[in-house]
């Protein structure tokens, strides 16, 4: 009896774990998922943009915007994890960042993902990757690295179903003077 | 039916499965010495046999296995559930603390579950939805600028610059050459 409640404790235990674990959700093992190790070092509190939506966040802004605009409502719906790292880098740091992009890049390469973009000139390095079902039906991750001649350096990686389509056509809707200025 | 029940049962079964052609050789010799013999079970035979013959002249159907599995389930479906739900009740009563032990938790871990989404909906307010859609947006930003860099580099400097001047050299020494120049 005494073992009995012994195990039905562990089991309680272990239960309560995993359901209260699931608040933090762990994307490491997403196949789509790419870490970019530690960028704090490059980014000063002045001129820098740190984004980290997750699922549940995604979801309520795609319910939320699913009448004003359907198409970011739809693309949000299959997405996980949206994570973006914006600064501007100078002196020193711009050849470290270069440096991280290749890093990056030898990393993902290793990893079969899909390098459709490599721009890579005097003072710009920009790679566009994405990770693809198995059966190559779907785009389940998508990451960016660039570095631009004036020092801006991005990191994004997009977790989940990607629509690069709407992804393309959201992307030129939203660069509006508003967010230029936030950048710049 | 009458006339069978004078007859001895182990007979009338070999006279019937020597109609329908299922008796063995024995039995057959059995029965063919009978109805020799005896016009009652010559009668008998003949009408079994006619039977058989009714029997054996329908044409065999294949039904298909989804109605013999609503059929079955119609026979033996209430019976299925009568045997189980006593199957249940006799383990139930044989480990109550086993039963109860697995309902509590089954139980805790419903309440639980549906504690943890509530936390999760009350863990965002409007504003932060609001803030994480203008996030997102700056992120699809992002992403978009370096789409159209990419593409404008491709078309301005790649296509402009590298591709299209020899290609208009060829052309041209082409022409020129079919020119006689």
């Amino acid at each position: 009896m005494k073992r009995l409640l012994c195990i039905i404790s562990v089991i309680m235990f272990f239960a309560v774990v995993s359901i209260l674990g699931q608040n933090k959700e762990d994307y490491s093992n997403d196949p789509g998922y790419m870490d970019f190790g530690d960028l704090a070092p490059f980014m000063n509190s002045d001129n820098m943009t740190e984004v980290n939506i997750e699922s549940y966040l995604l979801k309520m802004v795609s319910n939320m915007t699913a009448k004003d605009d359907p198409e970011l409502s739809s693309l949000l719906q299959g997405l996980k994890l949206v994570k973006v790292y914006s600064f501007k880098v100078e002196g020193k740091n711009v050849r470290e960042i270069s440096g991280k992009i290749d890093q990056i890049d030898n990393k993902l390469s290793n990893k079969d993902w899909n390098r459709i973009v490599k721009v890579k000139s005097k003072g710009e390095n920009t790679n566009v990757y994405i990770k693809t079902t198995p059966d190559q039906k779907h785009i389940v991750g998508l990451v960016v690295t660039s570095l631009e001649k004036d020092g801006e350096a991005a990191f994004v990686n997009i977790v989940g179903k990607i629509d690069m389509d709407a992804l393309g056509r959201l992307g030129n809707k939203f660069d509006i003077p508003s967010l230029e200025k936030i950048h710049k | 039916m009458k006339r069978s029940n004078i007859i001895d049962e182990k007979l009338l079964n070999s006279i019937i499965s020597t109609a329908y052609g299922d008796a063995n050789i024995v039995e057959r010799l059995k029965v063919y010495f009978y109805y020799i013999k005896d016009p009652r079970i010559k009668e008998l035979f003949n009408e079994y046999k006619q039977t058989a013959g009714a029997v054996h002249s329908y044409k065999k159907l294949d039904c298909p296995d989804k109605i013999l599995q609503l059929t079955y389930a119609k026979i033996y479906g209430e019976e299925i559930r009568r045997r189980n739900k006593a199957r249940f009740i006799r383990f139930a009563s044989a480990r109550p603390v086993i039963v109860t032990t697995a309902s509590l938790i089954i139980i805790a871990l419903v309440g639980l579950f549906m504690l943890n989404r509530q936390h999760e909906e009350n863990q965002y307010s409007k504003a932060d939805v609001l803030k994480a859609e203008t996030q997102v947006k700056q992120s699809l930003a992002i992403v978009g600028r370096v789409f159209r860099k990419t593409e404008n580099k491709l078309t301005e400097d790649v296509l402009e610059k590298h591709v299209t001047p020899p290609i208009k050299k060829s052309y041209d020494t082409i022409n020129n050459l079919l020119n006689g120049g």
